[in-house]
């Protein structure tokens, strides 16, 4: 499904040196249910992500998906993600001007999905993640958890082939992060592909395999 | 995508900083238009009046007929007012200068439509102010504004008209009792171009047909005002060339063309400008005098408000540079308000504009999204100003353009600054 093949990728701080993150690194995500990628903080564990992603397109190398070599452009991208990648931001980046089914919603509006198909398909993202009776409540009114379970409602409501979350349970306390360990479960079982950018072991343990990122480099833990 | 649900998302959190724009640029819209306003004002009166008086002297002719004793004795005499009419008719068609025939009697009219801007009295120390009844006929009349102009004072001072037809000089007849008039702009909406006012004129009763309306803001040099604006007055023209009194006419119908005549008599005298041009004009009126044997008139100079008015206009210049160094201030403090206003705006509406390119909306879409979300308030700007000139009377096709320009460059400034921001976002993935 998805290749990675030679990935360079460097920044330039702001001092002027240059930061290697990735050094020919390659990726590979073919039948596993879901994949856990380790690494200490600023290893590259989100850059990964976005460029899986097609939010990062200033990197060296080829990304192929589904036997698919996509060019580096913004709108070839974006159809990618439009079409089979939800994405789960670290922060949950809710909307605070629109309730939870609007937030939910967006994803649809992208796709020019009609309104009847919206409320049916934004229902069955919040059965999924357990917040059916919130969908008028206003992100100020959510606790983390529940902000979680929105950011996680927006990403599969379009029912995506590919499901990349970057530190889901980053911000959450322990009885939460059990939470929503069970909704990723629950994913795997109802059929969604996985990518967990994740420091947390407990996250990684519901994976098929784990990479660390090492070295500028992919390694496969397990 | 439902951009006017977006719209609606966008009110609900940025409504103060949105209005707060508005406002911003639908005062710096009404400065602009104003200064415009002025400045083409100030430019229209220096051509106006350079046009009228360059090279020009302008005298006054009056007649000598104080003596009220006196003026009855002529005005019952047919044979004198016969006099003035050749006098008038001689003044009216020498080529050797224009004799600008402006009169300001008021008109009592039947049944008046206009409120009390159009009253004779409006603003002056008069007793008789608004309807009242006349107590001889019992019928209600207002005096309304009138002017009463010749076919020399219309091309001289180059009235224009809003609407309806000019004056056909040729029929303009006083004995059939109907006599075509034309409208200054403030009586748009109160009477209508074929609308006939019943009025007394000098005692005796006329019909005066609505030919046509003045464009707005003209104005004439009358009786020492530089400025006569016409836009709430009734204007009469006077007959092309004047008869002789009839014999057979009756006395009343006599006195009539008496007074009309006399009032005809005075009026302004524009000739070229020379070393000896008073001596010329007073060689002409000599002349016309022997030929009509009317002598009772005297001649004054009335070049001094001219003065003024061009001291007047010098001096309007050299604050017009002031306003336009305050204009252009001005310009500068509200670009760097509104790109301030546009930043906190862009920053608050990142999220959406980010929300939206993660979820797999193109570029294309998000930009559409960014356009709407920073030119509302420009349109709304421009639409409300449309709206305060219109409502204000101060509408003006040409400046308006000027305005669209101005709004659509300084639009395209700040939006050129924030399309290269949210541009650089969306290639960095908005990190």
């Amino acid at each position: 499904m998805i290749q990675l093949n030679g990935i360079n990728k460097k920044y330039i701080l702001p001092n002027g040196k240059e930061q290697i993150i990735f050094k020919d690194l390659n990726f590979y995500m073919q039948e596993e249910r879901s994949l856990a990628i380790l690494g200490r903080s600023g290893s590259g564990k989100t850059t990964l992500l976005n460029i899986i992603a097609g939010l990062d397109i200033k990197y060296k190398g080829k990304y192929y998906f589904d036997n698919r070599l996509l060019p580096k452009n913004i709108d070839e991208m974006s159809s990618l993600r439009l079409e089979d990648i939800g994405i789960i931001t670290q922060n949950y980046n809710l909307l605070y001007d629109r309730n939870i089914f609007n937030n939910v919603a967006i994803t649809l509006h992208c796709l020019g999905t009609n309104k009847k198909d919206i409320g049916k398909k934004v229902k069955h993202a919040l059965e999924i993640v357990g917040l059916t009776d919130h969908k008028y409540k206003y992100p100020n009114e959510l606790s983390g958890g529940e902000s979680q379970r929105v950011a996680i409602a927006r990403a599969i409501v379009k029912q995506p082939r590919l499901l990349i979350a970057d530190e889901p349970t980053g911000a959450l306390d322990e009885e939460t992060e059990k939470d929503i360990l069970k909704v990723f479960k629950n994913l795997q079982e109802i059929g969604h592909k996985l990518i967990i950018a994740t420091h947390s072991r407990s996250i990684a343990s519901i994976c098929e395999k784990e990479y660390l990122i090492k070295n500028n480099d992919l390694t496969l833990v397990r | 995508m439902n951009i006017f649900r977006e719209i609606r998302f966008y009110f609900k959190k940025n409504s103060l900083l949105f209005f707060l724009e508005l406002i911003i640029l639908t005062l710096f819209l009404t400065l602009v238009y104003v200064f415009a306003l002025f400045t083409i004002g100030i430019n229209e009166k220096t051509d106006k009046i350079e046009n009228i008086y360059n090279g020009k002297e302008i005298y006054r002719l009056i007649d000598k007929l104080e003596d009220p004793e006196e003026f009855s004795d002529f005005l019952n005499s047919k044979s004198s007012v016969s006099v003035l009419s050749n006098f008038y008719n001689e003044l009216d068609t020498d080529k050797n200068f224009q004799f600008l025939s402006v009169f300001d009697q008021f008109i009592p009219i039947e049944n008046f439509k206009g409120d009390n801007t159009f009253d004779y009295a409006y603003g002056e120390d008069m007793e008789v102010k608004g309807k009242y009844k006349d107590e001889i006929s019992k019928k209600i009349y207002q005096n309304a504004k009138s002017m009463q102009m010749n076919k020399n004072s219309f091309k001289f001072y180059d009235i224009e008209l809003a609407r309806g037809k000019e004056i056909d000089w040729e029929k303009v007849d006083y004995s059939t009792g109907r006599i075509p008039i034309l409208l200054g702009n403030d009586y748009s909406g109160i009477y209508d171009v074929g609308d006939v006012l019943i009025g007394d004129y000098y005692g005796k009763d006329f019909k005066f047909e609505v030919v046509g309306f003045i464009k707005r803001n003209t104005y004439i040099f009358y009786n020492g005002s530089s400025e006569k604006y016409l836009d709430n007055y009734i204007v009469v023209p006077y007959p092309l060339r004047l008869s002789k009194i009839d014999n057979e006419m009756g006395d009343m119908e006599s006195e009539f063309y008496g007074i009309l005549y006399s009032a005809m008599i005075n009026g302004d005298i524009a000739i070229e400008k020379s070393g000896n041009s008073l001596q010329t004009l007073l060689k002409n009126l000599d002349r016309i005098s022997q030929k009509t044997s009317f002598d009772k008139y005297t001649i004054i100079g009335v070049r001094n408000f001219v003065v003024q008015y061009n001291n007047m206009i010098a001096a309007i210049n050299n604050n017009k540079k002031i306003i336009l160094f305050l204009l252009i201030l001005n310009l500068i403090i509200m670009f760097i308000i509104l790109k301030g206003i546009s930043h906190f705006i862009y920053s608050k509406r990142k999220k959406v504009y980010y929300l939206y390119f993660l979820n797999g909306c193109n570029k294309g879409e998000i930009y559409k999204i960014f356009s709407i979300d920073l030119i509302l308030p420009y349109i709304l700007a421009f639409i409300l100003n449309i709206i305060i000139t219109w409502k204000y009377k101060f509408f003006d096709e040409m400046i308006l353009i000027i305005l669209a320009i101005i709004i659509f460059l300084v639009f395209s400034v700040i939006y050129r600054i924030f399309i290269k921001k949210l541009h650089k976002d969306l290639e960095n993935g908005f990190r």
